[in-house]
């Protein structure tokens, strides 16, 4: 399993899998997805929260991946490159997802209950504060958003973040800053 | 270290990315004051529990059929984008865009003037056989070919009707057959340039070289504007003679100038109307041209009975009244094809004695061996008809 937001060289055996997968072999291409898919999907669901949605998001990656695996060079790695495939439909699925949901229904007191009710396997987080924070990161625009999950659960440094969001590094901190600010305040009544 | 400076570098702090001394600087505003310290703290907190919030994972069943999923999804996908692509093409063919029409117009064109031309083409392949005279053209050039004389030559062999010169029976079927096109307008061409050479000559024969005009040319000139024999005769008494031999080739390139502005007046030649259809149509042809060309061998498919009658009366009279002229070596096998065209066509065991009598006094009296050998061969094929 490889480690999320760790750099790594393509194997060999990789490299022969994403050759195979170039020239149109799936089975190839398939054990690269069950290589990447639980960080994908993590990933996906960091920034949906939603199981559906996030299942949705990390097979549409792979999709996506293996159609334009002609234009991957052996030289970046396949990690990034796929997750910064997931991050791009994410943030247009949240995008979209905006425009059709009200606000009220965006609000964080809503995705609480949702996330509370409506979905058992959200029931895990039982923390309060761990609760509000998650719901608070729910409710941050997904450029924000993006930036913020790519520090924190992906580990990633400024300038990998702006090569995966296709952002400059100076963006990726005035939106991280901003993110943090926004999660602040959010959590201010409750620390 | 003021709290605005610090909330500039606290995020960089967090992230580790100060350099030494500007961490030194931090570490020590956070020492001293407790509102930034306590930013900070919730910052640090924050990152802390949100990396705790723990993703519900989905069972193994989930992961185990998670590839296959998005196989089937790729499948599905390719399946769509080419039915998709395929529709939109089909729809396509329906849009008629500018560039689009162009190109049909451009193809409907092509098509058209093919079908035009393919039909003028096919229009054209049929002109030969309705029109008939214009394969005749062809002997007529080759006749003044040969009889076109180098500047200086005295005296010129009479075109011989049979023999060696003659056209053989086989020849002529095969002038009565269809002629390529092609070879019709080469052959045109050539006969320009020899119109050319001809008036080439005829200049230096104005210039004195060649001798003047003898009394035969206006014999055959009037001949070939349809005038009657006795006519001739008239206008031959009535016309001084000014030299008594003159080369033939002038004379005949002098007739083909002059019959160039000359157009035929009558149908009506000594006496006999030219009623054959065929004479009809050629009329000009063969009579506002050289006397040259009527030569019987060649154009005896045009000429009924009436018209090789009025040829041998012709000559007859022409021998009769230049008997010591070189043309008269002519005229003995003009009037040889004529007898023999003759009895061919009125199967009239008349015609055939006389014809024969005719060719044997000719032999007689013919002074040229080749002339003799053709009057031979020619009452031989006459002796050979037989009646039906």
């Amino acid at each position: 399993m490889v480690k999320p937001g760790k750099e790594f060289d393509l194997t060999e055996e990789e490299k022969e899998l994403i050759r195979k997968a170039k020239q149109g072999n799936l089975y190839s291409f398939e054990i690269l997805v069950k290589r990447h898919q639980k960080n994908i999907y993590r990933l996906a669901f960091r920034m949906t929260k939603d199981h559906d949605s996030a299942d949705d998001m990390a097979q549409e990656t792979f999709v996506k991946a293996f159609i334009s695996i002609g234009s991957f060079k052996e030289e970046y790695k396949f990690y990034p490159w796929i997750s910064r495939i997931c991050m791009n439909l994410c943030i247009n699925y949240l995008k979209r997802k905006k425009f059709t949901l009200s606000e009220s229904e965006l609000s964080p007191q809503k995705l609480e209950n949702q996330n509370t009710v409506s979905d058992p396997m959200n029931e895990m987080i039982k923390d309060e504060i761990m609760d509000r924070i998650d719901s608070s990161i729910e409710s941050l625009p997904p450029p924000f958003k993006a930036v913020l999950i790519l520090k924190v659960y992906e580990d990633l440094s400024y300038k990998q973040i702006a090569k995966t969001l296709n952002i400059s590094v100076g963006t990726v901190m005035s939106r991280l800053f901003r993110a943090r600010e926004r999660l602040q305040k959010s959590l201010k009544d409750y620390l | 270290m003021i709290c605005k400076d610090f909330e500039k570098l606290i995020h960089l702090y967090l992230d580790q990315k100060l350099d030494e001394q500007k961490k030194k600087e931090v570490e020590k505003h956070l020492a001293e004051c407790q509102k930034c310290r306590e930013k900070f703290e919730t910052l640090k907190l924050v990152e802390k529990k949100a990396k705790g919030i723990k993703i519900p994972e989905p069972g193994d069943t989930y992961w185990e059929s998670f590839s296959q999923r998005v196989r089937q999804r790729i499948v599905s996908q390719q399946k769509q984008t080419f039915g998709v692509k395929l529709k939109e093409s089909v729809s396509n063919i329906f849009i008629f865009t500018p560039a689009r029409l162009r190109v049909a117009a451009a193809l409907v064109s092509i098509v058209l003037v093919f079908i035009v031309g393919k039909l003028y083409i096919d229009y054209r392949g049929t002109i030969p056989q309705r029109i008939k005279p214009a394969e005749k053209e062809i002997p007529k050039i080759e006749k003044s070919e040969k009889v076109s004389p180098a500047p200086g030559v005295e005296e010129e062999k009479p075109i011989p009707a049979t023999g060696k010169g003659a056209p053989t029976e086989g020849e002529e079927k095969k002038a009565e057959s269809k002629e390529p096109e092609i070879e019709n307008e080469k052959l045109k061409m050539q006969k320009e340039k020899l119109t050319i050479s001809e008036e080439a000559e005829l200049k230096e024969v104005d210039a004195g070289k060649g001798a003047e005009l003898t009394t035969k040319k206006p014999i055959i000139g009037s001949m070939r504007k349809g005038v009657t024999v006795p006519e001739i005769a008239e206008q031959e008494a009535l016309k001084p003679v000014e030299k008594e031999e003159a080369p033939k080739a002038t004379m005949r390139v002098m007739a083909d100038v002059e019959d160039k502005k000359a157009k035929p007046e009558s149908k009506v030649m000594g006496g006999h109307t030219l009623d054959l259809m065929t004479l009809q149509e050629t009329h000009e042809y063969l009579f506002a041209d050289s006397i040259q060309i009527l030569d019987v061998d060649y154009h005896h498919g045009y000429l009924n009975a009436d018209s090789l009658r009025v040829i041998i009366d012709f000559w007859k009279k022409f021998i009769k009244e230049n008997p010591d002229d070189s043309f008269v070596e002519y005229a003995y096998l003009q009037i040889a094809a004529s007898y023999y065209y003759l009895f061919e066509k009125t199967k009239d065991e008349t015609v055939r004695a006389e014809g024969i009598k005719q060719i044997e006094a000719f032999q007689k009296v013919s002074k040229e061996e080749e002339t003799k050998e053709n009057l031979r061969q020619r009452l031989e094929k006459l002796k050979g008809l037989k009646e039906k």
